[in-house]
């Protein structure tokens, strides 16, 4: 049995993936169908929520890489890795999925000339650099401030490259909706939205318990 | 007693040290203009000699431009190398951020000088008439700035590895896709308005602000 924490812990991990579960069933039966983009449009409820949060994480390591280099202390670079680990394999989901609605909605699987797309790519890239340079160090302490530093700069131009995008005039990719969602689609929506986060999270939370026992069982501690 | 450098001192030696290692190649400085020359040609080449619009024409000289911001550097780090000159530098008392705003102000300087040799050169080649647009040249000179504010860093970021030659690029252009999405939109502008000048200068302020606070780190703890 485990201690009280544990199990709260544990419990919440497994009401994320029954919040991810429950909302990938609503997105797929609960609103309507929009007559003009058909059955194809259900992919928004995965991919915007997906999107958001690939976008997030590199923040949030960021955040890590900079509390590192001030204090030191392992647990943020540790943090700073996992947020990048889940931005990475979520980009990887938001492109595929991004792919397979155009492929209904434009005829072709990538629209080199969509900034949004685009802009998903770059990020991708940049998580590839990240992990690339990161398998390149064997000192520990210096792939983490390498690790931090990369993360840094790696926000700093997701954050760019998203404001940036918003200059480019005709955009194809469909424009936010937000604010003119019919009720049953906005309820919808939000729900994955919410089950995504709380997904991330409890992902966050295991990929740092993984890190942590491998790290001390490389290290004999 | 150690004596520590004053900013301005430490700033000023340091830049003098970056002119040095330049002049001491000008064959590699002559090379820095040779290399988007013949780039633009392969482009004509590509286009079928079709005149093409301004923000292509400036988008590709850019584009041109990021491969020597990141080469400019490699080079420099090399010759210290070499001259076992960055040892002493990480060594001595000079301020960082001073150490980083002098060799972003080097690269920078560099960088511009290939830009006025290279405007009318691609505007004739791939333009098809000669021409000094003076907002061009501003955002080019802010493209340039974010240019050599990241390869500034990122060379040092890459420190010793054995693959840095891959991997700069890598790692510089998706930071340089905002610089060139922000430069070319200032291009397609006919009257660019205030905010449009302000948003032209962000990438090159954000890449500059970052690089002057977390320069210090890349530079002690991941050189050897």
């Amino acid at each position: 049995m485990g201690s009280p924490r544990q199990i709260v812990l544990d419990f919440f991990s497994l009401l994320a993936v029954g919040c991810v579960v429950a909302a990938n069933f609503l997105g797929l039966y609960y609103p309507e169908v929009i007559t003009q983009q058909g059955v194809a449009h259900r992919i928004f409820y995965l991919h915007v929520p997906l999107a958001w949060v690939a976008l997030y994480a590199p923040l949030l390591a960021a955040v890590s890489g900079i509390l590192y280099l001030l204090s030191r202390r392992s647990v943020y670079d540790i943090v700073s890795l996992t947020a990048t680990r889940i931005s990475l394999i979520f980009s990887i989901t938001v492109v595929i999925s991004g792919a397979l609605w155009a492929r209904v909605e434009w005829g072709t699987y990538w629209n080199p000339l969509d900034s949004r797309l685009n802009s998903f790519l770059v990020l991708f890239l940049i998580l590839v650099g990240y992990f690339l340079l990161r398998g390149m160090i064997d000192a520990e302490e210096r792939r983490a401030t390498v690790g931090a530093l990369i993360a840094i700069f790696s926000a700093l131009a997701s954050v760019l490259t998203w404001f940036a995008i918003r200059l480019v005039e005709p955009d194809t990719h469909p424009q936010s909706v937000l604010g003119t969602m019919a009720p049953d689609i906005r309820l919808t929506f939000w729900i994955g939205v919410l089950a995504y986060h709380l997904f991330f999270l409890a992902l966050v939370y295991r990929l740092y318990i993984f890190e942590m026992i491998q790290r001390k069982y490389q290290t004999g501690v | 007693m150690i004596h520590r450098l004053s900013f301005y001192r430490g700033f000023a030696l340091a830049l003098s040290k970056e002119f040095r290692l330049l002049l001491a190649s000008p064959g590699r400085l002559v090379a820095s203009a040779v290399f988007p020359v013949i780039l633009a040609l392969i482009y004509q080449r590509s286009f079928s000699g079709a005149a093409l619009n301004r923000e292509t024409v400036y988008g590709l000289l850019l584009a041109s431009l990021i491969f020597l911001s990141a080469i400019i550097p490699l080079w420099q780090q090399q010759m210290e190398k070499e001259k076992g000159a960055l040892r002493a530098v990480i060594c001595s008392q000079i301020d960082f951020m001073a150490l980083y705003l002098a060799r972003v102000l080097g690269l920078w300087i560099v960088l511009l000088g290939v830009l006025v040799f290279l405007i009318p050169v691609y505007t004739l080649l791939l333009l098809g008439r000669l021409e000094f647009w003076a907002s061009a040249i501003f955002a080019l000179g802010f493209a340039a700035l974010s240019m050599a504010a990241a390869g500034t860093v990122l060379i040092s970021i890459a420190g010793e590895n054995k693959m840095k030659n891959i991997l700069l690029p890598l790692l510089q252009l998706p930071l340089m896709v905002p610089v060139m999405i922000v430069a070319v939109h200032f291009f397609s502008l006919p009257a660019p308005l205030p905010s449009d000048w302000l948003i032209a200068c962000m990438p090159a302020t954000t890449y500059l602000a970052a690089g002057s606070l977390f320069y210090g780190y890349a530079l002690l703890e991941v050189q050897d």
